[in-house]
């Protein structure tokens, strides 16, 4: 009988002996070994509040893709809803959405340097000169300005709305107004700030949550707008003189329920890229949508979309679920796959090395 | 002598488990073991052939200041995902969702309608006297829609003529507890009132593992504060031998701050959660011959209030439901029973997330027949009809078979097949945006075998074990996606789902002289994959599903001397992957619990008892997360002191 019951305690004891593993945050096990060089780094956004977004990277050299590389150099996660990056004086600069914060990395490693936080809901980071760049903010009303030697916040732009992607043409910035969720001013608008005194000087009407902007080889801003999130207006084309803001096209789509984003031109800047659930193209010179497209999406969410600049191929993100690691397909100009990549949860962001 | 050596040896065990590493919990998770329930198996019993597991009393009582979610994570092979302390808890079986999972208290299904979900912290042990855990197909006897199984709590009068108990609990992280027991009776009548009270700041200091370089940084949980305040009343009364009425009220609110993961910036008590429930029922049994009818009816009302700053979310959420159940049984002679029934339950809701007001009515009939065909040999077979709406879904038939293989009664074979449904829930239907009113309910086909070996040597040695082998299908799981022209996301009925696995538990008592040690040990295998592919670029085909662990164990070794006890209770939640693709997950754990009580009767006060009890939880300071970034408490302790007095 002893012998019987001391088996089972062992038993129990043994049970009691699987204790302690130091591991105790999420894993993410996919392939780490980073090599850097010229490539594309996508930026995967993850699932909102889940802290499951990620940064991969496509060496053109190794035409290898390493996914998670910031948790596996850093042990640690990147944090939530990273949204974008940027290469600046060097150095990687990760905006990190619902973390509030900005990661600063060795592109050589991605070691991390430095986390800039006192942001709330940054979404875009841009250089505006070797010395500062601006940070794009959903969740506040300004503008925030970081010095590039010491990596920190020096001032805030008051722009009083939500801001989002930026884009710069001579001494001028230009800012979509994507969101009116937080800050509750009509989303409707692109403003223009004199980034060499840090001041909004103008704005400009465009469609309803503007939300990629490119400029053409006539010097012309097209600003693209999807209508809303909830598909409230019809989706707008506008195309502006940089200089005097005067509009020079608006170009309607034929339905509230399109959806376009990801406006990309090409290294000429005599051609249009969207995505509106397919794929389509269209000249400068064009005064209406093109009615076919140039992918077919079939089975696939186009998510994202960027031109590369040196020959001017596509890079197509398909978020497939919006749950699942997703794809990135690289496209020739005129619409041909080259090759599928498998990505992070929704691939929504290239940054191509210089 | 013999205790020492027992002693001895206990300890000797525990420095053995200091030296055996990694490499024997490798071997373990494959090694069959057990749990902390009894198994209940009784002849002519509606559930043959079937798996159904009851909280022993002991267990019970020393959870008394817990809440469901505790208990059920500690002490079963039911996996909860829980937020933490006092924060969002839900429970599923044998690797289905949630959703699956019915709880029914006094026979009335209290999932929130919305949802189809139960929040397991809300549901307080102290008002509980009965939980029986219906694995698979046994939950069919009762309700539909639990494709793993479903959770069933009975509240029971005390027989005395008076008995009083007060509870008072003092834990780490500035949480108390009280908790009040009155009970009241004559031969005909009984009252018994329990109100308890329950308040934490829940500011647990924990490793941040999302900041920092080398080293993890040492913070302090904030906005995790919970409030519980409750009163079950029940009455019940006893006209006649044949007749039994009764009547049970449960008001509870609760009130909640909702951490943030640790990845998203923090916002000071940015999300909130406050709710009100009542539930009511009344019940009338009645005994005539060779039959029994019972019928009740119930009333439940739970408003929901959640808010979140940044989002500018403020939504109220009422809903309303009203019950009947007429249930009938009939003894043909001592070896066939038949047993017949029918439900209505009407759903009314009024969201802030719904367009409009929407409703349900659900209708139920059920009759089944048990048999005993030879002494050895007994078969069930149910079959239920519903009517949701103005829907007739298919028949839900299912078929249970015991066997007893030796004579002595002490080896039975179980077997049972059966096929299920759940409706989709009314967020799934009416969500704004969102819902998708075209959904067809989830389809469920699961059949089950088992074995059960009984060993008992007079008093002093007793072990109950059980294996089951279980396997479920289910078709047109509802899975929520991003629509391709509006971008909210929308449920549609998309997934295919194989879960099967083996459950193994075991529960032994022995005897020592004075002492009397009981060990409950369980196992569970579950494998719960993903059949179909949406596309395919789809990679989640054949993958665990998420939060699934494929393996868990638990244990609970006591011993009791006199009126002392010591308790130990270990369980250990395998990895459980966080994304469809399987390419993340969260690493195992295992948590370890330490009882110590002690009840003092008063000298001349014959029916008065005083009783202590201390609690250490996570005896070894674990760092763990159950939910990717939620973190969760150290090595955290509770005291529990007793008052009782009993006049028979």
């Amino acid at each position: 009988m002893y012998i019987r019951f001391s088996f089972i305690v062992m038993i129990f004891t043994l049970l009691l002996s699987c204790s302690k593993d130091k591991e105790f945050g999420e894993v993410n096990t996919e392939n780490t070994d980073y090599i850097y060089g010229k490539g594309v780094f996508i930026v995967n956004e993850g699932n909102y509040t889940n802290g499951n977004g990620s940064v991969s990277f496509y060496n053109f050299y190794t035409n290898k893709i390493y996914n998670g590389i910031f948790d596996a150099a850093n042990k640690r996660p990147l944090g939530d809803v990273p949204v974008s990056m940027e290469i600046m004086n060097g150095l990687l600069y990760i905006v990190v959405n619902n973390s509030g914060k900005i990661e600063v990395v060795n592109p050589d490693d991605f070691k991390w340097i430095k986390t800039i936080t006192g942001l709330s809901s940054p979404r875009f980071i841009m250089p505006v000169s070797s010395k500062k760049a601006y940070i794009s903010d959903l969740r506040s009303a300004y503008i925030s300005v970081l010095d590039l030697q010491t990596n920190s916040i020096t001032k805030k732009i008051y722009c009083g709305k939500s801001t989002d992607r930026m884009l710069k043409y001579n001494n001028r910035v230009f800012v979509c107004n994507w969101s009116e969720y937080y800050v509750k001013v009509p989303n409707n608008t692109v403003q223009v700030i004199d980034c060499d005194n840090d001041l909004l000087i103008d704005s400009v009407k465009v469609g309803k949550e503007p939300n990629s902007m490119v400029v053409d080889k006539q010097n012309r801003l097209w600003v693209l707008s999807s209508g809303g999130y909830n598909n409230e207006e019809i989706p707008e084309l506008n195309c502006i003189n940089i200089s005097n803001l005067q509009p020079e096209k608006k170009i309607l789509f034929a339905s509230k329920y399109l959806s376009p984003a990801s406006l990309c031109t090409n290294q000429t800047k005599d051609s249009l890229w969207y995505i509106s659930n397919n794929i389509y193209c269209m000249s400068i010179n064009d005064n209406q949508l093109p009615a076919t497209p140039i992918i077919n999406k079939q089975h696939r969410m186009f998510y994202s979309m960027e031109v590369s600049a040196p020959n001017s191929e596509l890079y197509v993100s398909d978020a497939i679920d919006y749950n699942q690691n997703g794809y990135i397909y690289r496209f020739t100009s005129n619409g041909s796959v080259i090759d599928s990549l498998h990505a992070g949860i929704i691939p929504g962001y290239f940054c191509f090395t210089k | 002598m013999k205790y020492r050596l027992i002693y001895v040896f206990i300890l000797f065990n525990f420095q053995l488990l200091l030296m055996i590493q990694e490499g024997y919990c490798q071997k373990l998770k494959d090694t069959i073991t057990i749990n902390g329930i009894t198994v209940s198996e009784k002849r002519l019993n509606p559930l043959l052939g079937l798996k159904t597991c009851s909280i022993d009393s002991l267990t019970l009582e020393k959870n008394t200041g817990a809440s469901l979610s505790d208990l059920l994570s500690s002490h079963t092979s039911v996996f909860m995902k829980t937020y933490g302390q006092g924060g969002l808890a839900t429970a599923s079986f044998r690797g289905t969702s949630a959703s699956h999972t019915p709880v029914l208290w006094n026979d009335v299904a209290i999932n929130s309608p919305m949802l189809s979900q139960m929040d397991f912290s809300m549901l307080p042990v102290f008002f509980m006297d009965d939980i029986k855990l219906m694995y698979g197909g046994s939950s069919l006897i009762n309700n539909s829609g639990g494709l793993g199984g479903s959770i069933n709590i009975e509240n029971k009068s005390s027989k005395e003529k008076l008995n009083i108990s007060y509870i008072q609990q003092i834990g780490s992280f500035s949480t108390y507890g009280s908790y009040l027991d009155v009970g009241v009776g004559s031969g005909k009548f009984h009252s018994r009132s329990r109100l308890m009270f329950l308040t934490s700041a829940n500011d647990f200091s924990y490793k941040n593992n999302t900041v920092g370089n080398d080293e993890y940084p040492v913070e302090i949980r904030k906005d995790a504060a919970y409030k519980q305040y409750g009163w079950l009343q029940e009455f019940y009364f006893q006209p006649k031998v044949t007749d039994e009425l009764g009547v049970k009220l449960w008001f509870q609110k609760n009130e909640r701050d909702i951490p943030q993961p640790l990845v998203v910036l923090p916002i000071d008590q940015n999300e909130q959660q406050k709710n009100s429930v009542f539930r009511g029922t009344a019940n009338w049994k009645h005994y005539q011959g060779k039959g029994k009818l019972e019928t009740s009816i119930a009333y439940i009302y739970d408003f929901l209030n959640y808010s979140n700053k940044i989002a500018f979310i403020n939504s109220d959420n009422r809903t309303h439901t009203f019950a009947v159940n007429v249930k009938y049984r009939y003894k043909f002679s001592e070896k066939t029973t038949l047993n017949t029934g029918i439900t209505n339950d009407y759903y009314r809701i009024n969201s802030n997330n719904y367009m409009d007001i929407k409703t349900r009515n659900q209708l139920s009939a059920f009759v089944g027949a048990t048999s005993e065909i030879t002494p050895r040999l007994a078969v069930n077979a149910v079959v239920r009809k519903e009517v949701s709406d103005k829907d007739f879904q298919p028949f839900l038939p299912s078929l249970g078979i015991d066997y007893h293989l030796l004579k002595d009664n002490s080896l039975l074979l179980k077997a049972h097949i059966s096929k299920n449904y759940h409706l989709p829930s009314l967020n799934d239907l009416y969500w704004s945006p969102g819902g998708n009113p075209e959904l067809k309910p989830e389809d469920g086909f699961s059949t089950e075998g088992g074995v059960a070996y009984e060993f008992k040597k007079k008093s002093l040695f007793s072990l109950i074990t059980e294996v089951t082998y279980f396997y479920t299908h289910i078709t047109d799981w509802i899975l929520w996606q991003p629509d391709p022209v509006f971008r909210y996301w929308t449920p549609l009925n998309l997934k295919e789902v194989n879960t099967q696995g083996l459950e193994c538990n075991a529960n032994l008592v022995y005897q020592l002289k004075t002492m009397v040690f009981r060990l409950n040990a369980m196992y569970s295998y579950t494998s719960a994959r993903n059949l179909k592919p949406i596309n395919q670029n789809d990679n989640t085909t054949d993958k665990q599903l998420i939060y699934t662990p494929v393996h868990s164990y638990n244990a609970s070794l006591r011993a009791e001397w006199k009126t002392y006890f010591l308790s130990v209770a270990s369980h250990f939640t395998g990895k459980r992957f966080t994304n469809t693709s399987n390419t993340r997950y969260m690493p195992a754990y295992q948590l370890t619990d330490l009882s110590l009580g002690m009840t003092f009767p008063f000298k001349n006060m014959n029916h008065n008892s005083f009783s202590v009890q201390l609690n250490v939880n996570n005896l070894f300071d674990i760092d763990y997360q159950a939910i990717a970034w939620q973190p969760m408490p150290g090595r955290n302790m509770e005291i529990q002191l007793k008052y009782n007095f009993k006049n028979k």
